[in-house]
């Protein structure tokens, strides 16, 4: 090759050739990734490997998803055992033992080593007197008849409509379940997980107070028996209402919706229906005296349907009124019965 | 004096328990003796504790709850300074606003929405000397006396006992306190029936009425309740949707027997308002019933399920009528004194009535 002479950023290089194959396979490099990013840009979203995102919904983050256990926190039946035990007196440990030991004893549900979450009604900043919130006598008794039977762990949990602290102490739930040995949820922003509950009308992905459930394997509802002015009773199925967060006030417009919804949302091991005391008009806030009438009753049931019927009929004294719409809307849903007598139950009068 | 090379081997010791000396010096062994009592120390406050919590933990005094307040605590509104009666003192004060009413009382946020109510500042009383006793104050802040009365009686359920305080109404339960002043609904809720509570009632009461304006009775319970003397407790006003009609507005009504009948009566702005306003109670009566009573003056509509008398009429500018009544003989009579009292109030009644009506503010559609 001649010199050109001059600089050697000045010469000039013949272009290098490539044979056929190579530039084939070039091409076809090229086309591939084309046609795999035109794929994965233009595809329709449910498309394997689309990445589309038109609404851009999929490009949140994505929050997990919790769900309770399939059958809930239920034990198996007992062939002719009594679902619904009721116990009538004055002292509020002998009839709660009495309501559990006619549907089975509390062996039956708690075994050593469980973990037992015990859901009371702490919905409003009230003394316990007025009716408005559970009786703390009867958590205690019922926390320290969980621990006898050998649970590992008692948790008692609720998200109440007020301030959970004020709530907890005026009811009186905070002393009665520091005192029983119990350990204490308050709800925090951060104890909330999306539930996600299969056939829930309003509720099918919905922020629950997860914390307390975690590891948890029996869970009892204790309820008080209240009038309310929307849903016209507010017993064991509304008590689950406190285990929501979010702006469940909406749910209002469809109460007995809602109930159902909470039906099917939680299945506990049993229900404590607590009728020492009755809320029997202003509920479900209640604040006078005049509104709260002594029931001397504690139901445990395994049925929440049934021990709200018997609780409406029996308790809150409206034998002759219709049940509450959604006693049909949750039976209609194989959630419960609400035809208490059709089922086995023992009655119990003691001290 | 270790070696370096003793160093090296202290670095990388194998045998973790072997001693490089003998003796320690007494300094180290004091040193070593203070940190052990300081551990038992620790160990025993932390037992301690444990056994004896922090009593807030376990009181009742709910200044823990403040997570509520959506205003600032320092805003009272119409509640009144120093309200607490000698050996009770204030704790918390939390205001909600409509849209945040429903985080104090959840379901009832509605109804009270549907008056107007334009706040509710709460606040508790703690008694000094046993915490356990509280009194909350829940004072709903209405736009007008009428609003807040009908607010009460919405709310009063059958009481046993009804009194007509100095400038609207009240009563007591056993353990509280349910009243209006001015355009305000208060209830003070004790958590017991005892003197000491029924004493911070009054006290409290007493404050409420001599610091906080009071307002004329509404029309209304001026006709019904002063010149026809009906039960000045059992007086109702429905702001709207009154009877569950959507036109039912500015109602007042009064009962006229233990079955839930009632007479009622509204001002239109005209005769010819009222004519069609009476029509369209009548047309909404004969939605669930039929004509009765066809022998009497009017259209008498009898429920077909509840087998009650309802009416409805113009007389001049007002609407007058009666509903769920048990016959059409009972009713007759008692709207015939309605008539006679509307009469003898005269046209400047009327005229006042429309004033109070225009000054209740516009609902909005949320």
């Amino acid at each position: 090759m001649a010199r050109s002479g001059g600089k050697p950023s000045d010469r000039k290089e013949a272009p290098e050739r490539i044979d056929r194959r190579a530039a084939l396979r070039q091409i076809g490099t090229v086309s591939a990734i084309a046609a795999g990013a035109g794929w994965a840009a233009l595809a329709p979203p449910t498309w394997p490997g689309s990445l589309r995102d038109p609404d851009g919904e999929r490009g949140k983050p994505k929050q997990p998803v919790f769900r309770l256990p399939e059958n809930g926190f239920l034990v198996p039946n007992v062939p002719g055992g009594a679902v619904l035990g009721i116990a009538r007196g004055q002292n509020v440990v002998a009839m709660l033992k009495a309501a559990v030991d006619a549907i089975g004893g509390m062996g039956r549900f708690i075994q050593p080593g469980d973990i037992v979450v015990v859901k009371p009604n702490v919905a409003f900043e009230r003394a316990a007197a007025l009716g408005a919130t559970s009786n703390p006598e009867v958590l205690k008794a019922l926390v320290e008849l969980v621990r006898d039977a050998g649970a590992k762990e008692v948790r008692v949990a609720d998200n109440p409509i007020e301030s959970p602290e004020s709530c907890f102490v005026r009811s009186g739930i905070q002393r009665a379940s520091l005192e029983a040995g119990a350990r204490l949820y308050l709800p925090k922003k951060s104890d909330f997980e999306t539930l996600h509950i299969p056939g829930a009308r309003w509720i099918e992905h919905w922020p629950f107070f997860w914390q307390p459930f975690r590891d948890a394997t029996k869970v009892i509802g204790l309820a008080p028996v209240k009038d309310h002015n929307l849903c016209r009773a507010s017993m064991t199925t509304k008590n689950w209402y406190g285990l929501l967060g979010g702006r469940r006030n909406q749910f209002h417009q469809d109460i007995h919706g809602i109930i159902t919804d909470l039906a099917l949302m939680m299945r506990p091991t049993f229900v404590v229906l607590d009728g020492t005391r009755v809320l029997f008009r202003s509920g479900p806030t209640g604040g006078s005296l005049d509104d709260v009438r002594p029931g001397q009753t504690i139901v445990a049931a395994t049925d929440s349907l049934a021990a709200d019927a018997f609780g409406w009929q029996d308790l809150l004294g409206r034998a002759d009124e219709s049940l509450p719409a959604y006693f049909e809307q949750a039976a209609r849903k194989n959630l419960g019965n609400p035809d208490w007598r059709s089922l086995p139950f023992k009655e119990a009068q003691v001290g | 004096m270790p070696t370096p090379a003793d160093q090296d081997t202290r670095i990388f010791v194998r045998n973790g328990r072997r001693h490089y000396r003998k003796r320690y010096s007494l300094f180290e062994f004091r040193l070593g003796l203070v940190i052990l009592v300081a551990l038992a120390m620790t160990a025993g406050w932390v037992a301690y504790k444990g056994r004896h919590p922090d009593p807030s933990l376990l009181g009742t005094e709910p200044a823990l709850g403040e997570g509520a307040s959506v205003h600032p605590p320092a805003d009272r509104g119409p509640l009144p300074q120093d309200i607490a009666p000698p050996g009770w003192r204030e704790t918390v004060v939390s205001s909600f606003d409509p849209d945040h009413l429903y985080e104090k009382i959840n379901g009832r946020a509605d109804y009270y929405k549907s008056f107007g109510c334009e706040r509710l500042v709460f606040a508790t009383l703690v008694q000094a000397a046993a915490p356990e006793t509280v009194i909350d104050i829940e004072l709903y802040v209405l736009p007008n006396a009428a609003n807040a009365l009908g607010t009460y009686a919405g709310e009063r359920g059958t009481p046993s006992t009804a009194s007509v305080l100095e400038s609207g109404i009240g009563h007591a339960a056993r353990n509280a306190l349910y009243f209006v002043q001015g355009r305000a609904y208060i209830r003070l809720i004790g958590s017991e029936d005892s003197p000491v509570v029924h004493e911070a009632l009054r006290h409290i009461l007493a404050s409420f009425q001599s610091t906080m304006p009071s307002e004329p009775l509404p029309w209304g319970y001026d006709l019904l309740a002063e010149t026809l003397r009906y039960d000045v407790g059992q007086i109702e006003y429905q702001s709207e949707n009154a009877f569950s009609f959507d036109f039912g507005r500015q109602v007042y009504a009064a009962p006229i027997d233990d079955e839930g009948g009632q007479i009622f009566v509204v001002a239109s702005p005209s005769d010819k308002d009222a004519t069609n306003l009476a029509h369209a109670f009548v047309a909404g009566f004969l939605e669930y019933g039929t004509r009765a009573e066809k022998d009497r003056p009017g259209t008498w509509v009898q429920d077909r399920y509840l087998g009650t008398i309802s009416t409805a009429m113009a007389h001049g500018a007002w609407v007058m009528g009666v509903r769920g009544a048990k016959t059409a003989a009972e009713a007759t009579p008692r709207l015939e004194s309605l008539r006679q009292g509307l009469d003898a109030k005269g046209a400047e009644f009327h005229a006042r009535a429309m004033d109070e009506n225009a000054r209740e503010p516009a609902k909005t559609e949320e």
